[in-house]
């Protein structure tokens, strides 16, 4: 477009400029400080000391840092495999010609757009020991369910069980997508070849999902590091430190205790976690591609 | 009253190394129709949207009435442009979207209107003011397209591939309404096409781009008759000119590859200036490859013997493609019966309408001078 | 045999659909409880006594309705905002040239790849030292410049051909016009999915409330009802009205625009 080029400018910052103004204070600047931030100490009442790498020496030697990783590597252990298997399942189910597939498609979708707080709170009372509907049913099979939120031994199984449920319509909505771009005629030509409904799953709708489930298994690994919301409102991080994980040491550490150097460590090692973690799977995602 | 001058206009995109437009001088006098062909990736379309303000120009000078305008904006050039997919805005219908432009221009109300009812009228929209784009045909939208351009009386109209997304019959037909519709508006117009028909109809002068350069610049005839080059013949013409390696010995074209012709005087007489032994291209139009209906050659050593490989009959014409020692030739002939394949056929040249290129320059030998005819 | 199939498969469908909507029954059933009847072995679906004092009780005890105004603010502020600044931005990044425009914008991506940890640090010490915390524009503000929409608007605007806007620049048009009246009419579907996209994410925030907000006054409703069950011994009945109060827009929402829903969140690959 020709123009003169002051009259251009004018145009560009119009458009441009309160994004990237808002942009650089609220984005840009807070991610640079955080890095800086992390290099000192800093109890927010004080100026900050300039320590160097002392942060994060402290947090390679901190049992808790320690503690709350496994507690997070624990949770996704439980609740990846769960969620994918269940997401692709409901999937495929609706991916065939069913009567009411779009009302079955909203029912699963249900808890995606309900708030983690609204989930997390619904889900305490159902575990409730006593009178949760949880235990009630487990006493009709004759089990007497455990003190879900209370005990170190399952409050975290039942923050996966709770993160399962809420998170089963989002992944099934991002494999329909994948499903929907399988062809049909390589059906009808794997047909044609003889191979049964079970041959056409693994020859040719797994392959095919492959970079669904990239997609699904990135985004999942990302969004569960990061994993606070149900934590915090089911336990808060309880019993003892059992659900303790790393966003929500990370929380304590900032807004509990006003370590905000620590904190801001903390939270870098977490980028360089979630970071690595991307990288490694890309990587193996290239290798088994060629 | 709009003339239009182009003068050493250059355009190079950033982060690139070649010019996609180089050396461009075209002097464009008022109300003529100009059409910039060649090959896609000449550069035709960047030197439109260089006049449409579309593009910055890199260097050279764009003048329209003698007024430098390379800095205009496009709004501001009273220029209208006609787009390859029309462009039409989905969400407004025929009436807005013929307006639209006279509204931001804060034409005055009954202005606007009888102007878009004048333009609907002449393209026959009438009925469709009120429809939205999507729901008319090609043909229409491309009518439309064509409206928006009309109903604010620009000076200078540009089209780019206006008919490209139309099917071969529409194409027809909406070439002759664009030819009618430049006599009645009188318009300066500049239409950028890689079909060379529409080039040929549609077009007062002719300018023929390869490589971001001009190769010739001429009236339809003129550049068909004189192509300045190898690619100006090899362009224009279908089915294609043929072309032979030759050197001429001894009065006689000799093509190593199989043939030997006697050159008539009149033909060498065109061939002034010959080095000893230069390679030469040898271009000559299928209308004028013959077959010799006798066996007799109507003149000694001018005839090839050949086999046919494939015969095409369109009716009014006979194109036969032949094979003889390692050339291929394609002929166009007038109806009739002349062999099938397989069969061993006599062709005969008519060497005084040929055209002779040196091999390394690829210019033209003969009619370079008379063919330049831009001035 | 293709019947028994499609049975089997209805039958686990519905199965799912079952857990999927238990709770929200179980959320809804206990709201009209009595505190009583939410105490009663085995379990009661029915209440009995059917109360709706619950609802009356929320609002009395605890401030509801302060919540509700709150995020009902930081909602609408919040995606009004990230609208108007993701299609200026978007469009500058897909329509404008200017030097450094895909430096720029690749610097945009790449922050998305940094965590909201990372950056809320220091956003709360930016906020602090503006005297924002505790206001609606500490809430508003910074969640306005989230990259996600600009990204998604430069997306759209990049999926309209240009020769559309070269059309309206020859018409006379500026670079207002194009934007808002002959581009932005056509990404409907695009807006569609960035508003509801942002007004549920704003409407389900919990984390930056929970950092931002230091008193009841300016807590939203998922701040507010955390703060519900605080207490040693938690009201269910109380709180799961508090809840269903607030899930009921979001939810109202989602029946009216259910793939704009869907599409978002396949898009952003984001849930909060």
């Amino acid at each position: 477009m020709v123009g003169s080029k002051k009259f251009n400018f004018l145009w560009i910052a119009f458009f441009l400029g309160p994004g990237l103004v808002g942009f650089t204070i609220f984005v840009l600047i807070p991610i640079v400080t955080s890095l800086y931030i992390s290099f000192t100490e800093w109890d927010l009442l004080n100026s900050p000391v300039f320590i160097g790498l002392g942060n994060y020496q402290t947090l390679i030697a901190d049992p808790d840092f320690w503690m709350s990783l496994k507690n997070t590597v624990f949770f996704i252990l439980g609740y990846l495999p769960s969620v994918m298997a269940i997401g692709l399942g409901i999937a495929l189910l609706l991916n065939s010609k069913l009567k009411a597939r779009t009302f079955f498609r909203g029912v699963y979708f249900l808890p995606v757009v309900t708030s983690w707080v609204a989930v997390s709170l619904v889900w305490s009372w159902l575990f409730n020991p006593v009178y949760g509907l949880i235990n009630y049913f487990l006493s009709l099979v004759g089990v007497t369910g455990p003190n879900w939120l209370t005990d170190p031994k399952t409050a975290m199984i039942a923050i996966i069980i709770t993160s399962v449920w809420k998170d089963i319509g989002f992944i099934m909505v991002l494999y329909l997508g994948g499903l929907q771009n399988i062809s049909p005629s390589l059906y009808e030509a794997a047909s044609i070849d003889g191979a049964n409904e079970l041959n056409k799953f693994w020859k040719i709708t797994l392959p095919m999902l492959q970079p669904t489930t990239f997609f699904v298994v990135m985004i999942s690994l990302i969004n569960s590091f990061q994993v606070f919301d149900q934590v915090n409102v089911m336990t808060g991080g309880g019993p003892g430190n059992a659900t303790n994980v790393l966003v929500q040491n990370i929380y304590q550490s900032a807004f509990n205790f006003f370590e905000m150097g620590y904190a801001a460590a903390m939270s870098w090692a977490l980028f360089i976690i979630i970071f690595s973690v991307s990288i490694l799977q890309m990587w193996g995602e290239r290798r088994t591609k060629i | 009253m709009a003339k239009i001058s182009l003068q050493n206009i250059a355009k190079r995109y950033p982060n690139q190394e070649r010019f996609t437009v180089e050396d461009f001088n075209l002097e464009i006098a008022d109300q003529e129709f100009i059409v910039l062909v060649g090959p896609s990736g000449c550069g035709k379309s960047t030197t439109l949207r260089m006049i449409a303000g579309l593009e910055t120009i890199t260097a050279g000078s764009f003048l329209i009435d003698g007024k430098l305008m390379n800095d205009v904006a496009p709004k501001d050039r009273q220029i209208a442009m006609v787009f390859q997919n029309y462009a039409l805005y989905p969400h407004m219908s025929v009436y807005k979207n013929l307006s639209f432009g006279l509204k931001l221009r804060k034409y005055a109300k009954d202005d606007i209107d009888s102007r878009v009812k004048q333009a609907a009228s002449i393209l026959g929209l009438t009925e469709y003011l009120d429809r939205k784009p999507a729901t008319l045909s090609g043909g229409q939208r491309q009518r439309v397209a064509m409206g928006r351009a009309i109903v604010r009386d620009a000076e200078v109209f540009l089209m780019d591939e206006p008919l490209s997304n139309l099917d071969a019959k529409l194409r027809e037909s909406m070439r002759a309404e664009i030819a009618k519709l430049h006599q009645r508006l009188k318009s300066t117009t500049v239409y950028v096409t890689h079909d060379q028909t529409e080039a040929m109809t549609l077009a007062d002068r002719i300018v023929i781009m390869d490589q971001g350069k001009i190769q010739q610049i001429g009236s339809p005839v003129d550049v068909y008759n004189h192509p300045a080059n190898v690619f100006v013949a090899g362009f224009i013409g279908s089915p294609a000119i043929n072309f032979f390696d030759v050197r001429v010995e001894n009065g006689y074209l000799v093509n190593d590859a199989g043939f030997k012709l006697k050159l008539s005087a009149l033909a060498l007489s065109k061939l002034p200036n010959l080095q000893p032994s230069q390679e030469l291209t040898l271009g000559i139009r299928p209308e004028d490859i013959k077959v010799s209906e006798n066996t007799e050659s109507p003149e000694a050593g001018s005839t090839i013997e050949v086999e046919i490989t494939v015969v095409e009959t369109l009716g009014a014409n006979v194109i036969l493609h032949a094979k003889g020692g390692e050339n291929e030739f394609v002929s166009r002939l007038n109806a009739g019966q002349y062999g099938r394949p397989g069969d061993k056929v006599t062709l005969w040249f008519n060497l005084e309408r040929a055209h002779f290129f040196d091999k390394t320059t690829q210019q033209n030998l003969v009619s370079a001078k008379a063919s330049n005819g831009d001035s | 045999m293709k019947y028994i199939g499609t049975t089997i498969k209805y039958l686990l469908i519905s199965a799912g659909a079952i857990i999927m909507i238990l709770p929200f029954v179980w959320m809804i059933s206990t709201s009209f409880k009595s505190g009583g009847a939410t105490m009663v072995f085995p379990p009661q679906f029915i209440p009995d006594p059917f109360v709706s004092d619950n609802y009356v009780t929320v609002f009395e005890r605890f401030p509801m309705l302060t919540y509700l105004r709150n995020s009902i603010i930081v909602a609408i502020f919040t995606t009004l905002g990230t609208i108007l600044i993701s299609t200026l931005s978007g469009y500058a990044f897909a329509r404008m040239q200017f030097r450094f425009r895909d430096q720029i914008f690749l610097a945009y991506l790449a922050t998305m790849m940094i965590p909201a940890q990372v950056i809320m640090i220091p956003q709360f010490i930016l906020l602090k030292n503006f005297g924002w915390i505790d206001t609606y524009q500490g809430l508003i503000v910074p969640g306005i410049f989230a990259v996600f929409g600009t990204f998604l608007m430069r997306q759209a605007f990049l999926g309209i051909p240009k020769e559309l806007e070269e059309a309206a620049f020859m018409d006379g048009a500026n670079h207002l016009t194009v934007c808002f009246r002959v581009i932005l009419p056509l990404l409907k579907p695009s807006l569609a999915t960035l508003t509801i996209f942002t007004f549920m994410q704003s409407w389900n925030n919990y984390l930056w409330p929970l950092i931002v907000s230091s008193s009841r006054e300016m807590a939203t409703l998922p701040l507010g009802l955390a703060l519900l069950q605080g207490q040693r011994d938690t009201d269910w009945n109380l709180v799961m009205a508090g809840v269903v109060i607030s899930v009921i827009p979001i939810l109202a929402v989602y029946l009216f625009a259910q793939r704009s829903f869907i599409q978002g969140m396949t898009m952003s690959g984001m849930k909060e």
